[in-house]
């Protein structure tokens, strides 16, 4: 725990209370008393300092015994902290002064009398100082738990957002696989290129973890692969046109946003419909919002077989994490289209 | 010996390939042909009626599951999938074998010969081995996923009904007639399947007999002296038995 005198520039405050400490006792004996100013100053700087000396070890007092939770030991603790403290202050600047100021009769006399008063300010002086310090320390505990807790939120955050990523389907992998195998017997070429599309679509999508964003170029190029890649499976059924204008291309998307919005169009369009399906991708700027258009239409009298949108519900969420919006994604379906709007944030810099 | 005649369900023109590839160079095997859904499969099957067929199971509108479950004669079926969650069912189908795709020729040949195994001693021997499994699927049924559709048919025609359309289900010996929006559908299976598998939100077994959609209820009426009906919306009166009226204390809350 950082020291509030030691460490930083606390010292600096403590100084300035110590030096109007100093002022104000020094001009009590001169202007009251009526002692000379040297005999004042004498005191006043030498009783105040001394203090000044021992206060800050006060501070590892408070911290070892806020870690106590026994009460009793820790009344025990101060009471005994603080004789010993005051103890050895007055003592010590009684001894001092009265060996510097030797000859005036009237100090001496002063120092003798002074005696038990220096002993009650002094209990005062260490109350107020440990009071400060509790302060303080409670100050700082209740800073580092804020600390640690927003802390715990980001971890929350990073992790939660990790786990909307859009994840690879394994049936789809193995699918592919099959075509290889397939292709390998008469078309070992086609067999070729479509291990390389799902090596970049795997690489792709398998490398993301530590990078949040991406721009919408690469994002459409490797949709377009796994389109690709799908499309060898699934031959003319398969359409995907595309239209997406220059200025979309350099802005930034969180990576993989598209791919779950791609496969949920393959899944509930292609894997249930006999007849063509045709999927299309457009882009537009607008204002501050780039606009993302993702339609397929799919065959009516199919009944999707389990709950439908996990992948675009984690969508949505993982929009509302970095941009701290719920209005980004909207669904809409005409007739036999199934719509989705995505909305990109341009303006700003996302904070995730 | 007599060709064993084969036949593909796959949706997938490159899945269908290999096998028909892997198939060739069987002299023992005749390929009558290729289908890519369900509905062309179950058509092909009862005007070809094959030994053998090569099935997927995930196909658009009619799974491969939901396919063999309308055939009456169902022939020697070699599941051929990349899913490898729906082995149990598979066997609890009494399928053959389950290839995961992609699967070597090595692997597809050994299938293979256990089909013409089966084919040859008729439908009676291999199977039996596979009766085991009724304890492991019992389990199975336990933690079963909810089913949202049924498929049903009519003569030669396949109904795909989703399961918010069904109002209610009657027990009839080996079959189930469920009661829909546009009509009765009568389908080979069990009320114990359609308690476990139906959302349990929604439906509840009020009798032996009798599973019902909770909101199709009108009101449940004291009938005799400890016994209970429910009475449907439209009229319908359906019994309810002792432990079907506790069943429906609780999720109805009265």
């Amino acid at each position: 725990m950082r020291h509030p005198i030691l460490s930083g520039s606390g010292y600096k405050l403590y100084a300035l209370i110590l030096g109007v400490i100093m002022l104000i006792h020094g001009s009590v004996l001169y202007f009251y008393y009526g002692f000379p100013i040297a005999t004042a100053v004498g005191d006043s700087v030498l009783y105040n300092a001394l203090y000044g000396a021992l206060a800050p070890g006060l501070w590892y007092i408070v911290s070892f015994a806020s870690l106590s939770k026994d009460e009793i030991a820790l009344v025990g603790t101060h009471i005994a902290a603080a004789l010993l403290t005051v103890f050895l202050w007055t003592s010590l600047a009684d001894f001092t002064l009265g060996f510097i100021f030797l000859g005036q009769i009237e100090y001496q006399e002063f120092l003798g009398d002074s005696y038990i008063w220096r002993l009650i300010i002094g209990v005062l002086y260490y109350s107020i100082t440990v009071l400060i310090f509790y302060l303080i320390k409670y100050y700082q505990d209740m800073q580092e738990r804020l600390n640690r807790e927003l802390e715990l939120q980001n971890l929350l955050k990073d992790s939660e957002l990790r786990m909307l990523k859009s994840q690879i389907n394994p049936h789809f992998i193995f699918n592919s696989l099959n075509s290889i195998s397939a292709l390998t017997i008469s078309k070992s070429e086609s067999a070729r290129e479509m291990v390389i599309k799902l090596s970049d679509f795997l690489r792709y999508s398998l490398g993301k973890d530590s990078v949040e964003m991406n721009t919408l170029e690469e994002e459409i190029k490797n949709s377009s692969l796994y389109l690709d890649i799908e499309k060898v499976r699934f031959g003319s059924k398969l359409n995907f046109e595309k239209e997406v204008s220059d200025a979309c291309l350099k802005v930034e998307v969180p990576n993989l946003i598209l791919q779950p919005l791609f496969e949920n169009a393959v899944k509930y369009g292609v894997y249930e419909s006999i007849e063509q399906v045709s999927i299309s991708l457009k882009c537009e700027p607008h204002d501050d919002m780039l606009h993302i258009l993702i339609s397929n239409n799919f065959d009516m009298d199919a009944m999707p077989l389990k709950g439908e949108g996990i992948g675009l519900d984690n969508v949505r969420k993982r929009l509302s994490l970095v941009y701290g919006r719920s209005d980004l994604l909207e669904i809409n379906q005409a007739e036999d289209t199934f719509n989705i709007t995505m909305k990109i944030p341009t303006n700003q810099t996302e904070d995730a | 010996m007599r060709k064993i005649r084969t036949l593909i369900i796959d949706d997938e023109h490159l899945a269908r390939e290999i096998i028909r590839t892997y198939l060739e160079t069987d002299e023992d095997i005749e390929l009558l042909g290729e289908c890519s859904d369900g509905f062309e499969g179950f058509k092909q099957i009862n005007e070809l009626k094959p030994d053998l067929v090569f099935l997927d199971v995930m196909m658009p509108k009619l799974t491969g599951f939901e396919m063999l479950e309308l055939l009456e004669n169902a022939p020697v079926i070699i599941f051929s999938t990349a899913h490898d969650e729906f082995a149990i069912k598979a066997f609890e189908k009494n399928a053959i074998d389950y290839l995961l795709k992609p699967y070597s020729q090595d692997r597809f040949s050994e299938a293979v010969s256990k089909a013409k195994l089966k084919v040859a001693s008729g439908l009676d021997s291999v199977g039996s081995s596979t009766t085991g499994l009724a304890s492991v699927l019992e389990e199975h049924y336990e933690k079963a996923e909810m089913i949202s559709r049924v498929a049903v048919k009519t003569g030669t025609k396949i109904h795909i009904i989703s399961v918010d359309k069904i109002r209610y289900l009657e027990a009839m010996d080996d079959y189930v007639k469920l009661f829909t929006e546009s009509g009765p559908f009568i389908k080979q299976n069990t009320m114990k399947y359609y308690e476990t598998h139906l959302p349990t939100d929604d439906f509840v077994r009020v009798h032996r007999s009798y599973i019902v959609r909770l909101k199709e209820i009108d009101k449940v009426e004291l009938m005799g002296k400890d016994s209970h009906v429910v009475l449907l919306k439209d009229g319908t009166q359906l019994n309810v038995s002792r432990s079907g009226y506790s069943r429906l204390k609780e999720v109805l809350g009265f």
